[in-house]
């Protein structure tokens, strides 16, 4: 049996975040309005309306280009792309064709295979291209009715190389960009909400090949799942078709996500002729270097750098580099509790990864609009480390920061949660807590040994979480065993 | 320039107008000499010569990113041949019977 | 003081200012006009009489109280005007003299008439034109065509030719036109008014119906060269709403009874006195230049050696934008829909019933010069040899200040002449149509007669922006002329 590759390509449209559409003044975003409540003459398609061009939306697209290593034109150019549809009103959608914003660029993507070696998959970018939405088609019985409600929403189209090899590969890259595009504040890109969409081209060919054979595209795949699974299942069926020596025809498929199978659609006798010619309602993009150094002015350190500088500088594993630099205001929030705390990066990581993240989760909100701000974080952590207070002090001090705003020192001045050390005090309460439990004694000295957990939770109880619970069980054992 | 007959019917189709038989027959005739007439074109030499793409100066024209107030639905909706919901309604079927 | 439908712009506004006659009188006498006139010419597509009374009449109480607060007085108060009906305006029907539209009522107003409403102007309704401005006599109006007031059985000329014949026939001082090709002068020419087409960019192209977008421009037709002027200023300038107007100082043109031109370098190009022009056409035009000499201008012989070239680069450019631009009329959210059991069968049928011939002709002619494997033999082409018919122009601007030419090669043909062979319509445009490619301004005037005594006229065409250089010649020309003041006899 012939071992086949898959080759794989993506297509994904990306909904900027900007606040106005692409071509007027409405708004972007009308997820959730009624129809037709956000539209005007220009992206309704009226007679007589002319665009003008969103200046935010080329500088989100300057931000991608970087990103990306994509090379941006210094002049690039919209066109007409001409077809008519029910949802597109003027009859073309205005796009780029032969000038598009910035083409070339890569993506070089770690991969982590449960069984197998890590490796880097180089993923090129053919090109980046702008263009509008088109409205919002409801099927109802005997009828379709059109909301234009998301006409006009500003794109960007960005096309890979034929470089993926697997669904796995395939899904991983719409992580990275999602995680991407939501880092540089460029889209929400979230794919339930068509802010990120995605086609795939799959063909395959066999090991060692260099020809790339007839493909498929795969189209409504709706989330990272879907597009895993769709790729997969159309793997599959084109190894069986090879297998049985059939040709792979170059159809297009639809994802049915309720049965779960690839549907072929109509096909079309032709290739669709857009008759592309440049808009002459819109001028050309001027790209200078002026401008685009003043776009770029600020450009962060980007996600996968970041988890590479943190491992390597950090030395922190690459589960902690992944989880901490997943999203950037936690990233940032990282990093600046280890400048100001200066001690080891990876006890700033646990803190993190298991309390900020949590927290951060809960109130819904990013890192950077916590009342706890890295400085305090740092300074709790000192305060632990010094034994000032235990760590489940520092715990709950996390909760009273966020809530009151005030410095963990001050708190812990006011409110007494100082560690108590003291040898005397403690052992006062060790005799207290033995007096009062008789049977748990009684019971400690017959042999019962694990009782000395409940002991010291005795102990640290009555001293409201003050003790030092080490020193208080040393104290306990020793009293319990006289 | 010579068009056969067609080509006159995808083009129609590209442009999605419905023409009869004798309006085919003319057009074919009328485009076809229009479009002879147009090949004179092909006697310049313009290898070296750009496309106008703007006949005034270039320059740039950008809107800021600010939202205006949407025109109201009903003022939309106002010329519409048909509508329900506040959208438009338009047959079920993309293509008709093949 | 003259019969008020007789009033120009100019003494329309003085006569109004000074309170010799209101602005409801005025528009009450021009309504009556077209009462009585309008059905032997049929220059209007749609009249609004009790509009623009109840405008006039607000006018003129605003008149009153600006006078009484000392305020400045808009410059067109109270002035009654037509508008071409592919300029929307907002609650007045336009068809863009389609049956695809035959019903559509503009939500927006074009801001060059917005501007003139903000300046006072009394709206009289819309007037006739080719479908979607495409064509040269007003024959392709799906409506009816409108007659030339100086010859009923001829055509006023096209598209805007119902603007033209109104303001010839006294309907109006002034009308809105729009000129892709030819548009405003080429009827202004057979009609005997003047006309303006401003540098592409001068004026807003928002809520001008498209056409041809890198080719249409809004402007004007009146009686004199003045009035042009003068509305000329009120309507043009920058407008953020349309990318493709420059944002450069609308000029305010001072004009005087001087007519002295000395120092002006007039050219005249030989490409436009070619074999085919009708003789009196030329003689007439000839006279004109030889005027213009005797005010003292230099006449000098310029070179436009791609003019030939105009007439397949438009008809290869224009439909192909008009193709896309004319794509949204699917009967979807407004104009004809043909009810259907798919949307491609609506589309089709829809577009078939709404659009004439003329129309669909040209929606397929630019339908394939840009479709696959013939973008580059066309298309591409066209815009390649527009670059050099644009060269041509700026290369003779270097010697002279502004061009002197026929505007139609005949004047006012009979209708029905051309309407079996396309290609011959098209002939009619070759010496409008180089203006439109290479964007440069356009004034047209009246400067003769032919033995039929129809109307000759001739046009100047100056470098981007100068449009203020081509009112002060055609002013001057005006002062020692009076064909201008001549009117058919309806």
């Amino acid at each position: 049996m012939t071992e086949y590759e898959a080759i794989i390509g993506l297509e994904t449209h990306i909904q900027l975040n900007t606040t106005t559409k692409i071509f007027c003044s409405c708004k972007a975003d009308s997820w959730f309005d009624p129809p037709n409540t956000n539209i005007c003459p220009v992206c309704t398609g009226l007679p007589g309306a002319l665009p003008t061009l969103n200046k935010a939306v080329v500088e989100k697209a300057v931000l991608l280009a970087k990103a990306m290593h994509a090379n941006l034109l210094p002049l690039s150019y919209f066109a007409r792309k001409n077809y008519f549809y029910p949802d597109l009103p003027k009859g073309y959608q205005i796009s780029q064709y032969d000038k598009p914003i910035a083409v070339g660029g890569f993506l070089d993507m770690p991969m982590n295979p449960a069984n197998g070696q890590s490796y880097i998959r180089h993923i090129t970018i053919d090109n980046m291209h702008l263009e509008e939405d088109a409205g919002k088609t409801r099927n109802e019985p005997g009828r379709r009715l059109i909301d234009f409600n998301r006409c006009g929403v500003p794109l960007i189209e960005m096309v890979t190389g034929p470089d993926l090899r697997s669904a796995d590969e395939a899904a991983q890259y719409l992580i990275r960009l999602r995680q991407l595009l939501r880092w540089l504040g460029i889209s929400e890109a979230d794919m339930e909400k068509a802010h990120l969409r995605c086609d795939a081209n799959v063909s395959i060919r066999p090991k060692g090949a260099s020809h790339l054979n007839p493909k498929t595209e795969i189209k409504n795949v709706n989330s990272i799942d879907a597009v895993k699974e769709a790729i997969g299942k159309e793997i599959e069926r084109q190894t069986n078709e090879m297998e049985a020596g059939h040709k792979i025809e170059t159809w297009t498929l639809e994802w049915d996500e309720d049965a779960g199978v690839l549907r072929k659609m109509r096909s079309k006798e032709t290739e669709a002729d857009y008759r592309y010619f440049r808009e002459p309602d819109l001028l050309a993009i001027r790209m200078t270097d002026e401008w685009r150094n003043a776009i770029l002015e600020g450009f962060p350190e980007l996600p996968l750098e970041r988890r590479a500088r943190f491992i390597e500088d950090y030395g922190l594993p690459e589960y902690d580099a992944e989880i901490l630099t997943g999203e950037r205001s936690l990233s940032d929030y990282f990093e600046t509790t280890v400048k100001t705390y200066k001690g080891d990066p990876k006890r700033v990581s646990n803190w993190i990864m298991n309390d900020i993240l949590r927290m951060v989760n809960e109130a819904g909100k990013p890192a950077y609009e916590l009342k706890l701000t890295p400085a305090f974080l740092a300074e709790i952590i000192q305060l632990v480390d010094s034994g000032t207070i235990n760590t489940s002090t520092g715990k709950n001090l996390l909760g009273k920061v966020e809530t009151s705003g005030r410095a963990p020192s001050k708190i812990v001045e006011e409110e007494g949660l100082a560690k108590v050390s003291d040898d005397s005090a403690i052992r006062e309460v060790c005799a207290k807590i033995m007096a009062a439990s008789p049977n748990e004694t009684a019971s400690y000295k017959a042999g019962k040994v694990t009782l000395i957990g409940w002991f010291v939770g005795q102990v640290m109880k009555e001293m409201r979480g003050k003790a030092d619970p080490q020193i208080a069980r040393k104290i306990m054992e020793e009293m319990l065993s006289q | 320039m010579s068009l056969s007959r067609e080509e006159v019917i995808h083009i129609a189709k590209l442009a999605r107008l419905e023409l009869s038989d004798n309006e085919i027959e003319r057009y074919q005739q009328q485009l076809s000499s229009i479009l002879e007439y147009a090949d004179r074109l092909k006697e310049l030499n313009t290898s070296q010569i750009p496309p106008t793409s703007s006949v005034l100066p270039a320059r740039s024209r950008f809107r800021d990113d600010v939202p205006v107030e949407s025109l109201p639905t009903d003022k939309l909706l106002k010329n519409a041949p048909q509508s329900e919901k506040d959208q438009f309604k338009v047959p079920p079927a993309l293509e008709g019977p093949q | 003081m003259n019969r008020l439908t007789d009033l120009t712009v100019t003494e329309a506004m003085h006569a109004l200012n000074a309170g010799e006659c209101s602005s409801l009188e005025l528009t009450r006498a021009i309504l009556e006009r077209i009462d009585a006139l309008e059905p032997s010419v049929l220059a209007f597509l749609t009249r609004t009489p009790e509009l623009a009374l109840q405008q006039a009449q607000t006018a003129d109480e605003k008149r009153k109280e600006l006078k009484r607060n000392g305020s400045a007085i808009p410059r067109l108060l109270g002035l009654p005007i037509a508008v071409k009906d592919v300029l929307t305006v907002e609650g007045i029907r336009c068809t863009c003299g389609s049956k695809i539209l035959e019903n559509f009522v503009p939500v927006h107003t074009a801001t060059c008439v917005h501007k003139l409403q903000e300046a006072g102007v009394v709206i009289l309704g819309k007037t006739n034109t080719d479908e979607f401005a495409m064509g040269s006599s007003t024959e392709n109006s799906a409506y009816f065509t409108t007659r030339n007031p100086w010859d009923l059985e001829r055509v006023p000329g096209g598209s805007s030719g119902g603007s033209a014949a109104a303001v010839a026939a006294r309907f109006t001082p002034a009308a809105l036109g729009t000129d892709t090709g030819g548009s405003v002068r080429q009827p202004a020419s057979f009609c005997g008014v003047t006309g303006i087409k401003p540098t592409y960019g001068r004026v807003s192209r928002y809520g001008l119906i498209a056409y041809g977008s890198s080719l249409d421009s809004a402007g004007v037709l009146t009686r004199t060269v003045e009035d042009a002027a003068l509305i000329f200023e009120v309507m043009a300038g920058y407008d953020p709403r349309d990318a493709t107007t420059m944002d450069v100082p609308v000029p305010q043109i001072q004009l005087d009874s001087r007519t002295d031109l000395r120092g002006l370098r007039i050219g005249v190009p030989k490409e436009y006195f070619i074999k085919g022009i009708q003789p009196e056409v030329e003689q007439t035009v000839r006279a004109a230049i030889a005027r213009f000499a005797e005010m003292g201008a230099e006449i000098k012989e310029v070179c436009l050696p791609h003019t030939e070239y105009a007439l397949p680069v438009y008809y290869l450019i224009a439909p192909a934008e008009a193709s896309a631009n004319l794509a949204r009329y699917d009967g979807i959210r407004f104009g004809l829909r043909v009810p259907t059991e798919s949307n491609i069968e609506m589309f089709k049928k829809s577009r078939g019933a709404g659009f004439g011939s003329e129309v669909k002709r040209r929606i397929m002619l630019g339908t394939y010069a840009l479709s696959a494997g013939y973008y580059d033999a066309y298309y591409g082409q066209a815009q390649k040899v527009r670059t050099l018919i644009k060269q041509d122009f700026e290369k003779v601007f270097e010697s002279v200040d502004m061009i002197a030419a026929p505007i139609a090669p005949t004047t006012a043909f009979k209708r029905g002449v051309h309407t079996e062979d396309p290609l011959a319509m098209y002939l009619e445009d070759v010496f409008t149509l180089p203006a439109n490619l290479a964007g440069v301004p356009g004034l047209a005037f009246c400067c003769g007669f032919d033995s039929q005594n129809m109307p000759v006229g001739m046009q100047l065409m100056g470098p981007h922006f100068k449009e203020d250089a081509l009112f002060k010649a055609g002013h001057a020309y005006q002062q020692v002329t009076d064909w201008h003041r001549k009117s058919p006899t309806l």
